[in-house]
């Protein structure tokens, strides 16, 4: 994780100002404007790391852009942007959205989010939070939005599952059983298993639009040319991209939403309007 | 380093230096007056400098309207306004003295807003509060410092190095044209230094053309 304090311009050296196991302090200014360069070199520093970390965790302060911080990581080979995180305050998110002096920028990180943590849900009469929703709907509709309290989020859904594991003899829907206890971290999963090759883009973009209430999706599948691809979505963000697996004869997708949201039936359409040789094809709605 | 050298008998200068903002209030504030302790004759510790946008030649300043002059978005907050507020009452009731860049007029404007809220939540006489570069700070703003007792240090030879971008870029002629107003500073009576960063005006000439653009408000392309 990096964590990004403002203050004076570092020296190189100087630039992992404390380590404390999977915690690197980043000393100097904001790493979204003119000290990029600094975030670049701890970038570097911490993919070059063995063994090789499988996610980095940048915090930005509440007052940075995140989309300008995840822009630059385009220009490190290696590293791949997964999501942005907003965590928002349930209690006084309105307030700040029209604060003269921080309104249009808590309104830019809202647009640009892929996931809304909406904490303090608790503390929310429920027609206030239900219009809160419908508010955030409207004000940033590529997000997807996942109420919590103190913040507790399952892992699974801010970070997503690791690489798509082989395919689980026997599945059938794969739907995971809902953890009991916290309201606030119970999710729902949708594994699928298919033989055809898929038109990878296609489902990609298909499985991202809103009226799959997706979360976040991982697929390894056999693409239209016949190679392997690995397919990841979160909200509204896609990306598919060569998989150094060998061409899979099972094509598998894995599928996260909030609890209630599953629509299985849906998913399951999609992936066979997509399937190489379909005579339904998905056009993405207007 | 610095107690070490600056406690030899033939070391000729008193430094004031300010101690880099890090972590939250509290923790800023502890530590400085924890160095206040130290202090010597030659060596004042204790002062903190805070920084509450970027620069205006980098379009990473915060600037009222119109904002900039060639349509670039409104640039960053690098303290959150609710938090230098916090920062100012922290640091008025320790007896902690905070100077904050402020080089966009709205930058400026939160700063103001943070201490007059801070000094009615914590009156304190001859608190010194600076601010620094306020470079866009308008007559109205200049009235609000004297009001507050702050005191400003003004980036003025910024005009030589950067004017012509000012004009032609950043904020336009006519506000390029009076900004870093010493003349307004003295006039409305507000205590004032004039300041040259380095960083970004080439240190050789500096004081040369600090005094120069002071008077003048001469810029590279009428002085060739």
């Amino acid at each position: 994780m990096l964590v990004n304090d403002f203050g004076e311009l570092s020296i190189d050296d100087e630039l992992i100002e404390a380590r404390d196991g999977d915690l690197l302090r980043l000393a100097g200014g904001c790493v979204c404007c003119s000290f990029g360069s600094d975030l670049m070199a701890a970038l570097q520093q911490m993919r070059d790391l063995q063994p090789t970390p499988e996610h980095i965790l940048i915090e930005c302060s509440g007052v940075a852009n995140p989309a300008a911080v995840a822009r630059t990581l385009g220009l490190l080979p290696g590293l791949a942007l997964d999501a942005v995180l907003v965590l928002a305050d349930a209690e006084t998110l309105r307030e700040r959205a029209a604060d003269r002096y921080v309104g249009e920028l808590v309104l830019q990180q809202l647009r640009e989010a892929d996931l809304i943590a909406l904490n303090k849900t608790d503390r929310a009469a429920r027609d206030a939070l239900e219009a809160l929703q419908d508010w955030l709907a409207q004000t940033a509709p590529r997000a997807r939005v996942l109420p919590c309290c103190h913040a507790r989020l399952d892992p699974a859904l801010l970070l997503g599952h690791g690489p798509a594991a082989p395919a689980e003899r026997g599945a059938k829907d794969g739907l995971a059983v809902a953890r009991s206890g916290d309201a606030a971290l119970l999710f729902d999963s949708l594994s699928l298993e298919f033989e055809h090759a898929v038109h990878a883009q296609r489902l990609a973009a298909a499985l991202a639009t809103p009226q799959s209430h997706l979360l976040r999706s991982k697929a390894l599948l056999r693409d239209h040319d016949g190679s392997s691809k690995l397919l990841q979505t979160v909200s509204a963000r896609h990306q598919v991209t060569a998989s150094a697996h060998s061409r899979p004869q099972v094509g598998r997708l894995v599928c996260i939403m909030l609890r209630g949201q599953l629509d299985a039936a849906h998913i399951r359409a999609l992936l066979h309007e997509c399937a190489v040789g379909s005579a339904v094809q998905h056009r993405p709605p207007e | 380093m610095l107690l070490a050298v600056t406690s030899q008998n033939e070391f000729p200068t008193r430094i004031v230096p300010l101690l880099r903002w890090v972590g939250s209030p509290a923790q800023a504030v502890e530590r400085a007056v924890d160095l206040h302790r130290q202090s010597t004759d030659r060596l004042r510790l204790g002062r903190i400098k805070m920084v509450a946008d970027s620069s205006i030649q980098g379009f990473s300043a915060r600037l009222r309207w119109p904002g900039y002059y060639n349509g670039a978005p409104n640039g960053l907050w690098y303290m959150a306004p609710e938090q230098m507020q916090e920062a100012f009452t922290l640091a008025l009731r320790s007896g902690v003295m905070i100077q904050t860049h402020t080089n966009g007029d709205e930058a400026t404007e939160a700063v103001l807003d943070g201490m007059e809220a801070a000094l009615r939540a914590q009156p304190t006489p001859d608190h010194r509060f600076t601010l620094q570069h306020c470079q866009l700070a308008d007559a109205v703003q200049f009235r609000r410092m004297k009001a507050l007792r702050l005191c400003v240090n003004l980036f003025a030879n910024h005009h030589f190095y950067w004017g012509d971008e000012h004009c032609r870029l950043t904020v336009g002629p006519e506000r390029a044209t009076r900004m870093n107003a010493c003349a307004t500073a003295l006039a409305t009576g507000v205590p004032f230094a004039i300041r040259c960063s380095t960083t970004c005006c080439a240190s050789a000439r500096a004081v040369v053309s600090r005094c120069w653009s002071t008077t003048s408000a001469s810029c590279r392309s009428t002085t060739s």
